[in-house]
């Protein structure tokens, strides 16, 4: 049994569709013909012919009563367009070459853009997890010359802001430390606060279990921490009496007090304890500045008003102590930017790389559908002669672009899920260290991605619709298509251009930061990374300064470890280069006097002998460390080469004397200058360093560098176990290596530059498509002068001449406009660059020369398919 | 072929309503039924197609000449028949008139014979 209502219902799908009476009595009257043929003795194929006839030939327009209306109400309106998604369906099923490209190009920009953005939006404009967190303010202490050169704060100037600034409601102050964890299982290196009681106050969070600190325990003695989470669900197993429960923390009994929530991040997810501030001697120098301070405002107060009260209240200080406090001022700034300042030209530059990205996604679906519209215009001139309204034809175009847009947007959240996996990948240790945040365990942003899924429909009907605006109604009722197509063309054409432009851009800026890594990397650093195997060690120690408590640390390491087979050299080093660490001294220079106003003084570094051979810092006068220089012997010093040229230009320092600050006592003599070394990275000047050994001067935390003959890897085991011996009550960290920290260095243009490079790829492979679709167009609109020019005996070489050179004039086009606009959107990287300018004649020559022959290329190929035309065919085809 | 197809355009234009009206002047009809009568008596000459013949019965229903309504018998599915209104009436009487009249002058003037 035949389904004639289905037979019926598909011959006038796309048209207009005839009620559900009138299909039924249409199914009856094709039937009963199918009947009467059979019962005349005809086979079916025949009377399913002479039933298919009775269909033929129908008016261009059904009289208004005959015609389903989408029915009122919801029900009907959804039933028209469940028919239209399903006719689009079938459409897009019948283009699966065009469907796909634009499919997979909106999959592209819709991901990658939310990706990015999601990562922007958590560092830029989410709000703090602290209520009325836009109250909250960092507390600096600035140069008055030059406020944006700040500097943390120093006890007393911030207890003077506290007591005399009343736009603050409260305020809090605290200081990094490393606490060692021991007694139960291995002992273990937390970083943590010490921290005033207010600052939880201020913040206005709420511990988990227990209590914060109370004012009383600001003050010393009080053996009292607050842990974090993780620490209590790691470290402690999460044990339900953790409240009130006694840990060790630096080898004494602390009382656990409370537990904070898990999403509390202060300042960032490393930080697992606090103690309470307990202001020391040390402490009370006004030239002292180790502490951040924060404050909230009071309701109503604005940054404005209290950076005022603020600077009048430094100015006071600034008369008052002028030795400590001359030509500085204080400043607010708002809690969220804390961290964040320096990661705006990173995400500036992605964010704008990542545009780019959408915006070809956009021109390149644009063309796409202007292609379709243009090969589509007699389907719908013989459409609309068969009644098909101008309003009904730009339904369905709506709905296909809708459809594509959909399909399209669901394809962007798997690529936005693989990328922002892979993005967790490569994130730099500045983003997922910002404070506060919780950049590092990225999610999707579901704002964005409803955000770039609109914007790439809404291009989708801009484009989709155009040419059904533009269609007049003589032009669907003949099929004279000459006239539209050129101006079509010429729309085309310059989305082409646009695009390359585009690309041209992202490569540009791609380039540009391969070019600064490069340069980058090319520096020497002083030191040689190759089998360096790195291990830290926190020691305990009761401050910083003085001799240490384990003397026999450097030789410990050495006998022990250093007797292993295999290993070269082995040293250690309280602050390594290219790990951001660092320490400063001033000093006096025995014999010289320094101008007034003006300090000797370098970076300060503590090390166990074999350091400088361990890292392959070259030793150029003088010695390294050794047995003479132990606890309770003359104190010795080696400086380096830049420490030379300052303070003794023109004599030998080796036997020189220097003094040290006011907390060590005696004289140290120089006994070696050892080469420069780049401490804060490649892109570092070299600096004043001074080295002290470590049984002279005491540091908690050291990192012990071990040169190997071969792969590291192969002697960590053994390594840390000979330093676990030492002590099983001090905690050894983990190994990495010195390839591994120079790697991790160079992460701050390492991350924009792969994904710029990655979005530069996905721009070009867009930018190709783009040509190589409006290429083909325009080959096959010119098959009929191409057939002439073949006829007329025009050689192969000729005809692919002609076509790549038609399609090369928007791609350079794109190319020069791309150029200057890439000149001024380089300037956005600004501080990523590293001895690059943002107009490099180089990489804009290699970029452009890139994309000019992707352009040939793509033009290539519809250009060898003009070659095949044969010139009868077409010219019996007019 | 095409000659047939002219024939068809012309006559039909103006005499599809009058022939429709005449068939069902004797009694109500379904779609199927008119077409095949038309063919009939016309020898084969006028046929309509389906997709032709409902938008004009819904369009003479539109203008209230004739009037479709669901009949079930049965054993049968059900059919739709019309049938013909006073208004319908009164156009059928106007058209014949009117076709006299024409074709009485084709007669005199051209010496067509009556079939």
């Amino acid at each position: 049994m035949r389904n004639w209502a289905a037979f019926v219902r598909a011959h006038y799908s796309g048209r207009q569709e005839p009620t559900a009476q009138a299909i039924e009595e249409l199914a009856q009257h094709v039937e009963d013909t199918w009947r009467a043929a059979i019962a005349a003795g005809r086979s079916d194929e025949d009377a399913l012919a002479l039933a298919r006839a009775q269909l033929q030939n129908a008016p261009a327009r059904l009289p208004a009563n005959m015609v389903a209306s989408p029915g009122r109400g919801l029900a009907g309106v959804l039933a028209a367009s469940w028919r239209d998604v399903r006719y689009a369906w079938r459409t897009l099923r019948a283009r699966p070459g065009f469907a796909a490209v634009a499919i997979i190009t909106l999959a592209l920009g819709i991901g990658a853009n939310t990706a990015i953005f999601s990562v922007v939006r958590s560092l830029l404009l989410e709000p703090l997890p602290f209520p009325e967190s836009e109250r909250l303010v960092m507390l600096w202490e600035a140069d008055a010359q030059n406020p944006s050169r700040t500097t943390i704060v120093s006890m007393p100037d911030y207890v003077d802001f506290q007591r005399s600034v009343s736009s603050f409601e409260q305020t809090g102050i605290w200081e990094y430390l490393n606490f060692n964890f021991s007694g139960e299982g291995e002992a273990e290196r937390v970083v943590g606060f010490r921290m005033s009681a207010s600052t939880f106050a201020m913040l206005g969070v709420a511990p988990e279990l227990g209590r914060t600190f109370t004012p009383d325990e600001d003050a010393p003695g009080h053996h009292v921490a607050v842990i974090s989470h993780a620490v209590w669900q790691g470290r402690f197993g999460g044990r339900a009496d953790i409240v009130g429960y006694m840990a060790r923390i630096n080898g004494l009994p602390y009382e656990i007090i409370g537990v904070m929530p898990p999403a509390f991040r202060f300042t960032n997810r490393d930080v697992g304890v606090w103690t309470p501030i307990a202001f020391n001697d040390e402490d009370r120098g006004r030239n002292s500045h180790s502490f951040f301070g924060a404050a909230r405002l009071k309701p109503g107060v604005t940054h404005a008003a209290a950076n005022a009260e603020l600077a009048s209240v430094a100015r006071e200080l600034a008369k008052q102590y002028p030795d400590s406090n001359g030509g500085n001022t204080a400043i607010t700034m708002p809690m969220s930017d804390f961290g964040v300042a320096q990661l705006k030209p990173t995400l500036a530059a992605l964010t704008g790389a990542v545009t780019f990205v959408l915006l070809i996604a956009c021109v390149n679906v644009a063309n796409l559908l202007l292609a379709q519209a243009s090969s589509r215009r007699q389907e719908f001139a013989i459409r609309a002669s068969l009644g098909a309204s101008r309003f009904r034809l730009a339904g369905q175009v709506l709905c296909e672009a809708l459809l594509i847009a959909a399909i399209g947007g669901a394809a962007g959240l798997l690529v936005a899920w693989g990328s922002i996996e892979m993005l967790a990948g490569v994130l730099p240790s500045s983003i997922v260290t910002a404070p506060f945040r919780n950049a590092g365990q990225l999610r999707l942003d579901t704002t964005v991605l409803a955000f770039t899924c609109g914007i790439s429909l809404v291009t989708g009907l801009l484009f989709g619709l155009a040419p059904i605006a533009a269609l007049r109604s003589t032009d669907l009722k003949s099929s004279n298509t000459r006239t539209a197509t050129g101006r079509m063309s010429t729309v085309r054409t310059i989305l082409v251009a646009t695009e390359v432009a585009l690309a041209l851009v992202v490569l540009v800026a791609a380039g540009l930061m391969i070019k600064s890594l490069a340069r980058l990397v090319a520096n020497d650093p002083g030191f040689n990374t190759s089998n360096v195997m790195l291990l830290t060690m926190a020691l305990p120690q009761p401050d910083f300064y003085g001799p240490p408590v384990r003397t026999t640390f450097c030789s410990d390491v050495a006998e022990r470890a250093g007797t292993l087979p295999g290993i070269v050299a082995i040293g250690a080093v309280s602050h390594l280069p290219f790990t951001g660490a660092n320490a400063g001294r001033s000093f006096t220079v025995d014999g010289k006097t320094m101008p007034p106003g003006q300090t000797a003084s370098a970076s300060y570094r503590l090390t166990c002998p074999g350091y400088f051979k361990a890292m392959g810092i070259r030793i150029l006068k003088g010695r390294d460390f050794d047995a003479r220089d132990a606890t309770g012997a003359p104190g010795a010093v080696i400086i380096n080469e830049e420490t030379a040229k300052r303070y003794w230009p023109d004599d030998d320092p080796i036997g020189k004397r220097i003094r040290l600050g006011r907390h060590e006592s005696g004289n140290m003599t120089v006994v070696g200058v050892v080469a420069n070394v780049r401490h804060f990275g490649f892109d570092d000047a070299p600096r004043r360093e001074i080295f002290r050994p470590y049984s002279q001067s005491a540091w908690p935390v050291m990192t012990v560098v071990v040169k190997t003959a071969a792969e590291p890897a192969g002697f960590a085991s053994a390594v840390r176990a000979s330093l676990q011996k030492i002590d099983p009550d001090l905690p050894v960290g983990r190994m990495t290596t010195m390839e591994t920290v120079q790697r991790l260095s160079t992460g701050s243009r390492r991350f924009p530059m792969l994904l710029l490079a990655a979005f530069g790829a996905v721009a070009l492979a867009l930018a190709l498509v783009g040509v190589y679709g409006v290429v083909s167009y325009v080959v096959s609109q010119r098959t009929r002068e191409i057939g002439i020019r073949v006829a007329l005996g025009a050689r192969r070489a000729q005809v692919i001449r002609l076509v790549v050179a038609g399609a090369m004039r928007p791609v350079l086009g794109g190319v020069v406009a791309g150029g200057i606009g890439a000149v001024f959107a380089a300037r956005l990287l600004g501080t990523l660059l590293y001895h690059v300018t943002p107009g490099d004649p180089a990489v804009l020559a290699t970029i452009a020369g890139l994309l000019a022959a992707a352009g040939v290329a793509a033009s290539l190929m519809p250009g060898a398919r003009a070659t095949r035309v044969d010139p009868m065919t077409v010219l019996r085809s007019e | 072929m095409g000659r047939t197809r002219q024939t068809d355009a012309a006559l039909k234009k103006g005499s599809a309503e009058m022939l429709v009206l005449s068939l069902l002047e004797e009694r109500a009809r379904h779609g199927y039924e008119i077409a095949k009568l038309i063919e009939e008596r016309s020898g084969g000459i006028l046929t309509f197609h389906a997709a032709s013949l409902y938008p004009l019965l819904y369009r003479m229903e539109g203008r209230r000449l004739i009037k479709g309504r669901w009949v079930e018998r049965a054993g049968q599915r059900r059919k739709r028949h019309y049938s013909i209104t006073p208004a319908g009436r009164q156009v059928l009487a106007d058209k014949r008139s009117g076709w006299s009249a024409f074709i009485g002058a084709l007669v005199r003037v051209a010496g067509l014979r009556h079939a």
